[in-house]
């Protein structure tokens, strides 16, 4: 289980003694480590109770929370492996007049699964269509940093 | 010029490919007027939305946005109360600055508590 918890409040109607926070299981069938059911089975409670075996948190730690569960079969579509070729460019070659845009098409160095990747597609999109030759602001190369690069040689040598 | 933009998720999650009709151009060469359909209402066509006006200088009332549901955000909603509990699909992660065009967009547009 991944769990996030984001700056608070995260709602605009939330109230000052209420924290919220949100996590996952990319594995829903499997069976859970503190509770003997498939995750996809579990009430929200069981959920709670299945987190806090793994943080090693008192059950009482959650006893006032409020657990929704929420199917998502999709979510992980978008890292599906592929081939070039096999999601076109957000204007594909010799198109004037349509675009694809959000999470399923090609975009060199950037990165699917983020709010990034919707809006720069969205810009080449529009850009190209209408010919609008404002620079689109480059993805920043994390890859080539002397601090990524540090972390990747230390991992390595360990 | 006419933009039909096409969201990829829609035609590829359900096979249904949406046809459009080319916006149809009267008498004249000089009278064209573009005109954008943005399949879904996320957060990719709301962005190209605010391009098309911002940047392309297209009139809003000349976008039109689809949507299957009530509410526009698409996976970027999110609502409850504290008694019933919140739900969201999408978490917003934007506490990085590595978002170019997200932030270069979202700070040229006003929002409740800034300007823009």
């Amino acid at each position: 289980m991944s769990i996030v918890l984001a700056h608070q409040p995260h709602f605009a109607n939330q109230p000052a003694d209420v924290q919220v926070f949100w996590g996952y299981g990319l594995f829903p069938d499997r069976i859970g480590n503190f509770v003997p059911k498939a995750m996809a089975d579990c009430t929200g409670a069981e959920l709670l109770a299945e987190l806090c075996g793994h943080l090693r948190f008192d059950p009482d730690t959650v006893a006032t929370a409020n657990c929704i569960p929420c199917r998502m079969p999709y979510i992980t579509s978008q890292f599906m492996p592929r081939a070039p070729g096999d999601r076109p460019p957000p204007v594909p070659p010799d198109t004037k007049n349509f675009a694809f845009i959000s999470q399923f098409v090609e975009i060199p160095q950037d990165t699917v699964f983020t709010v990034e990747f919707s809006v720069r597609a969205a810009q080449m999109a529009v850009y190209q269509l209408l010919g609008i030759t404002k620079p689109i602001p480059p993805v920043t190369a994390h890859d080539k940093s002397l601090h990524t690069q540090f972390d990747a040689l230390v991992k390595a040598l360990k | 010029m006419v933009g039909v933009l096409i969201k990829a998720r829609s035609v590829m999650s359900y096979g249904a490919r949406i046809k459009f009709s080319a916006h149809q151009e009267a008498e004249t060469m000089t009278s064209t007027t573009p005109k954008a359909y943005l399949v879904g209402g996320g957060i990719g066509s709301l962005a190209a939305a605010a391009f098309l006006i911002r940047d392309g200088g297209m009139p809003g009332a000349n976008i039109s946005i689809l949507d299957a549901g009530p509410a526009m955000g698409g996976a970027l909603d999110g609502a409850g109360d504290a008694e019933r509990g919140y739900a969201m699909r999408g978490g917003r992660m934007l506490t990085t600055d590595n978002y170019e065009c997200t932030w270069a967009l979202f700070k040229s547009i006003p929002s409740l508590t800034r300007t823009g």
